[in-house]
């Protein structure tokens, strides 16, 4: 081997990457020429002064970042950042078991629905009032009235007044239009029933005008076995 | 062997959601990973989202780590080698290296003054070694940090940047010779024969 060939190799025998026999060939040569061992030397100046360089220092935002992104492959909220909390929120909100959420379901309609037939058994009134007209400012300008159907519902049973009888008592405020076959009631149970759904009924019998004044307001009354 | 053995154990306990296993996996290789990134990209911010995304994987996606291709450490390398030239590309930095005022005054024959010691007082030899690393075309400078600052054997390097050793002593042998004339006045220096 000539030095070019020998310093060609000098970095991999440093490096101990050299097979045994072909380092050892080398040692003899450089044990021989002086210009070789005069660049090994320099190459042992070389890998002294890199290590002179210090390892960056990784910052504590690099090991967050990554053990917020492991925590959020495997599902778990506790240390993770808020950036990411609604992320793991929504992911674990559906961690709930299926049967659970279906038991969750059921009780929950089944409870609306006791409660529902509950007031139409007990005749319980319940009343909806809509928010009173608005108070026209100075600059403010009339809103148009919309047409407002107001339904009464008579139910049958517990009914002491004669002449009564299950019956649907459907008025269109403004709307001009008849009421149809059912409103062809009495004067009487008219106006009783306007009474006692708490409207002043001001007008003729005939539904059709049937006008609830009182309040500016509508009045839903449902149920009712008075 | 058994560091091997052990990573691949951490490994699988990492994949089943052992926290714990992930965590000594991660300090065990962040420097290096880091270290590598931060060398060949320069910025603590890119080296911070290489060394993310070479975890990431490896979170996500642990079976791609195959032990008989390589250690944990050279697979995570490879990983980050992608990402960096990612980032090198974005940054273009593969633009024709700046004129060195230094060779240029060496091709020209002008003998410039240059006191090392002098020179050594105003800045400390290790920002000189990162500037000439830095200098270096970006597949010496790969090679000579994954083996000097990384120590990967020259088959692992081989591995990571896909090239047959050859090519890695070779690359080696470049970017060592490169520095050696770049830091020639330290080298001396510090090799001077005392009188």
């Amino acid at each position: 081997m000539n030095c070019q060939e020998i310093n060609s190799q000098l970095g991999a025998l440093l490096d101990r990457e050299l097979e045994p026999a072909q380092a050892s060939m080398m040692r003899s040569h450089l044990g021989q020429c002086i210009e070789c061992q005069g660049e090994l030397e320099r190459l042992r100046a070389l890998k002294t002064a890199m290590q002179s360089v210090e390892s960056p220092a990784v910052s504590s935002r690099l090991d967050e970042r990554v053990m917020a992104a492991f925590q959020l492959q495997h599902g778990r909220a506790g240390a993770i950042s808020k950036v990411f909390s609604w992320r793991i929120w929504f992911h674990n909100s559906f961690a709930i078991p299926k049967p659970a959420l279906a038991l969750i379901g059921a009780l929950l309609i089944g409870t609306a629905t006791l409660a529902y037939k509950a007031g139409e058994i007990t005749g319980m009134r319940l009343q909806v009032v809509t928010p009173p007209a608005p108070v026209y400012g100075q600059y403010a300008q009339p809103q148009a009235i919309e047409p407002v159907r107001v339904v009464y519902v008579k139910t049958s049973g517990g009914c002491s007044r004669p002449n009564s009888r299950p019956s649907a008592i459907h008025a269109q405020n403004r709307s001009g239009k008849p009421a149809g076959a059912q409103a062809a009631v009495s004067q009487f149970e008219t106006q009783t029933y306007a009474s006692e759904a708490g409207i002043d009924y001001t007008t003729r019998a005939t539904l059709e005008n049937f006008e609830p004044v009182k309040d500016a307001g509508v009045r839903v009354i449902k149920g009712g076995n008075q | 062997m058994a560091n091997s053995l052990a990573d691949q154990e951490l490994l699988a306990a990492a994949a089943r959601g052992d926290q714990a296993a992930f965590s000594q996996l991660y300090q065990r290789y962040r420097n290096r990973v880091y270290g590598f990134a931060y060398r060949m990209l320069g910025t603590q911010e890119s080296a911070e989202d290489v060394t993310h995304e070479a975890f990431l994987l490896l979170i996500r996606q642990p079976e791609r780590y195959q032990a008989e291709r390589g250690s944990l450490l050279t697979f995570l390398c490879a990983v980050a080698r992608n990402h960096i030239y990612q980032h090198l590309r974005h940054q273009e930095r593969y633009a024709p290296e700046p004129v060195e005022t230094s060779d240029e005054y060496e091709e020209a024959g002008v003998r410039y003054s240059f006191d090392p010691l002098n020179d050594l007082l105003e800045r400390e030899l290790a920002a000189v070694v990162e500037a000439a690393l830095a200098k270096l075309p970006v597949a010496q400078r790969e090679a000579v940090t994954l083996r000097e600052y990384q120590e990967l054997s020259y088959e692992e390097i081989a591995t990571v940047i896909g090239e047959d050793t050859n090519v890695v002593k070779a690359r080696l042998y470049r970017a060592r010779q490169a520095l050696a004339k770049r830091l020639a006045p330290y080298l001396n220096q510090e090799t001077a024969p005392r009188a």
